[in-house]
């Protein structure tokens, strides 16, 4: 149903949903700590496996449908330092390539008219070809430069982020024991002292003793964070795709000539505006069923997706600890380079549109191969992976 | 740059879009049917109005197509919030690009035979031109502001015009000798009143359903 809200009704709704999920990330954070450091980091220790924990975040990502809610709380548990980051960094990657599914799933409701789904289908999965090829070339890349760079553990993508992360501050304590993201002594921002004020109210209604939580209300209260997370990202989507339907249908007719830096700015601008990538990538499947959008000139605008939902943990990063700071960098820099890297080249630049128009050309012989397709990128391959590679 | 923050986030700026882009269709559509009548009735050199008739009939192919990619992406954004308006502007892109195309059958049907003031069919058909382009100089107006009164109003004027060219044409039908200029003028009257037949129908979207669009034989507000 269209509301009749006024834009500045919006806006404050967006404002206060926003606040409200700094405040589900600050609790997430509270509730993994009161574990007590040991419980904590003993949560994430079965998947220390880069490939199990890339299966993490792909699965995580095809259950609640947004990769924003799966990055929001990879920030939260690596800023109150639960989640490690080598172990993040992969599971940052899963969230990307687990996000895709959305729009594939669109792209299914297309099956009955053959033309239409051959187009619709290779619209969507080129996203899949491009995060898949993306991790294909910067997880191993990762891996083998760990430990190569000093003082920190991670690898090239973590280093990039670290310098980006003392670029925005250069007070960043990265030691173990700091979870904050400026310096006690430094200036606090006043929306992160308020957002921490509302954390430890709730807190203090949950957790009868922060300091010694039992196991039922340390989980009651990741639970309601978790939920809040999700809720409140639900929430700003659907404002925010109200609030700017307007100037997004303008961008999208524009958008239908316009192709490449245009349309990647576009992408971006939308994502970051509705918070979602799987809204801007979803959008763009009728337009191409229909043959209206070319693959050519939507692929740039999905790129842009791509590079626009990493505000979310971005967003997050606010209120999280200082390598909470770093993996919403590192999840930026790792589509930023992605980009970067397979863009630029024109023999590089449409092989995943080449290679979606492949497995489109295959699906329409045979509607089957799409359903496997779906099932064994996106839940057979991961839950293997995570179950074989489980220390 | 703040626009957007004025007006109702729900406010359809692409509808109005799409209207304006119909607009033009029909006033192109008005400019295309007043050439090619100027060939055929008028006596003007068709070389000095073909490159610009066809130019102008592309223009309105262009548009049309135009407006089919803007209802698309509307409605991927906008969901079927507003489907009756999509459905409405589909269906009367289609018949403000039809004009276009019977103005240029005018035009080919100049290039055989022409109406100067000495036929016997000319008066009839300067009269016929003259109403008939008056009422697509009234239509986009009259679409944009929704007035059902001179919507109605319209549809009527539209009705005599279809009618006159169908009694133009039985009354040659009925002669006992014809000539080529007879069937060339049978065919003017019939382009002529299909010409008006479109532009109705665009104006029964102001006072008519989805489901009754184009009905122009059938009474045209519910009784």
């Amino acid at each position: 149903m269209p509301s009749r809200m006024h834009p500045a009704v919006r806006v404050l709704i967006f404002l206060a949903l926003l606040f409200a999920f700094l405040v589900a990330i600050k609790l997430m954070g509270s509730s993994i700590k009161s574990l007590g450091a040991d419980t904590a980091k003993n949560l994430f220790a079965g998947v220390s496996n880069p490939f199990a924990a890339l299966a993490v975040g792909v699965l995580a990502t095809v259950l609640v449908q947004s990769s924003s809610v799966t990055t929001a709380t990879i920030v939260a548990m690596v800023g109150s330092r639960t989640l490690p980051i080598e172990t993040a960094v992969p599971m940052v990657m899963g969230a990307n390539i687990g996000t895709s599914i959305t729009n594939t799933m669109v792209a299914l409701a297309h099956v009955r008219r053959s033309r239409e789904f051959e187009l619709a289908f290779a619209g969507a999965t080129m996203h899949d070809f491009f995060n898949l090829m993306a991790v294909i070339v910067f997880l191993p890349l990762e891996l083998l430069t760990r430990g190569q760079f000093g003082v920190h553990t991670g690898g090239i993508l973590t280093e990039s982020a670290v310098q980006l992360a003392y670029l925005f501050d250069s007070g960043l304590d990265l030691s173990a024991e700091t979870v904050e993201v400026v310096k006690a002594q430094g200036w606090k921002s006043p929306i992160k002292t308020s957002v921490g004020k509302v954390a430890k109210f709730i807190t203090s209604i949950v957790v009868s003793d922060s300091k010694n939580a039992s196991t039922m209300e340390v989980v009651f209260m990741f639970l309601i964070s978790l939920g809040g997370i999700f809720i409140t990202l639900v929430g700003i989507t659907k404002n925010m795709k109200q609030l700017i339907a307007n100037r997004a249908e303008e961008a999208l007719n524009r958008a239908l000539a316009a192709s490449g830096m245009i349309g990647m700015v576009i992408g971006m601008a939308l994502t970051v505006s509705v918070q979602s990538s799987s809204i801007t990538t979803s959008l763009l499947v009728p337009m191409i069923a229909a043959g209206v959008l070319s693959l050519e000139n939507a692929f740039p605008i999905t790129l842009g997706a791509n590079i626009g939902t990493t505000i979310t943990a971005l967003l997050a990063a606010m209120v999280s600890g200082s390598w909470g700071l770093v993996i919403a960098l590192v999840h930026l820099t790792f589509n930023l380079a992605a980009t970067a890297l397979i863009y630029p080249i024109p023999s590089v630049r449409y092989l995943p549109v080449r290679m979606a128009r492949s497995l489109a050309a295959l699906t329409i012989r045979n509607r089957l191969w799409s359903i496997a397709y779906v099932l064994i990128t996106f839940v057979f391959v991961p839950l293997a992976l995570m179950l074989l590679l489980k220390d | 740059m703040f626009n957007w923050f004025k007006t109702p986030a729900e406010g359809s700026v692409g509808l109005a879009k799409m209207t304006r882009d119909l607009e033009r269709m029909i006033n192109e559509g008005r400019h295309e049917f007043d050439s090619a009548c100027s060939v055929l009735i008028g006596g003007a050199d068709p070389d000095t109005v073909r490159s610009d008739l066809l130019a102008t009939d592309k223009r309105i192919n262009r548009l049309e197509q135009s407006i089919r990619r803007q209802i698309l992406v509307h409605g991927s954004v906008h969901g079927s919030v507003h489907l009756p308006e999509m459905m409405v502007l589909m269906s009367v892109a289609k018949d403000a690009e039809r004009i276009g195309d019977y103005a240029k059958n005018l035009f080919a049907l100049s290039e055989y035979r022409t109406f100067p003031s000495s036929s016997k069919h000319h008066k009839a058909l300067r009269e016929v031109r003259e109403r008939t382009s008056s009422l697509l100089a009234d239509a986009p107006e009259l679409y944009e502001t929704q007035d059902k009164d001179r919507a109605t109003e319209f549809l009527d004027s539209a009705f005599e015009v279809i009618h006159d060219c169908e009694a133009r044409m039985v009354e040659v039908f009925k002669q006992e000798v014809g000539t080529g200029q007879d069937a060339a003028a049978v065919l003017a009257f019939r382009y002529m009143r299909r010409v008006a037949g479109h532009i109705h129908n665009v104006i029964t979207a102001v006072v008519n359903p989805v489901d009754k669009l184009d009905f122009y034989d059938e009474p045209t507000v519910d009784e």
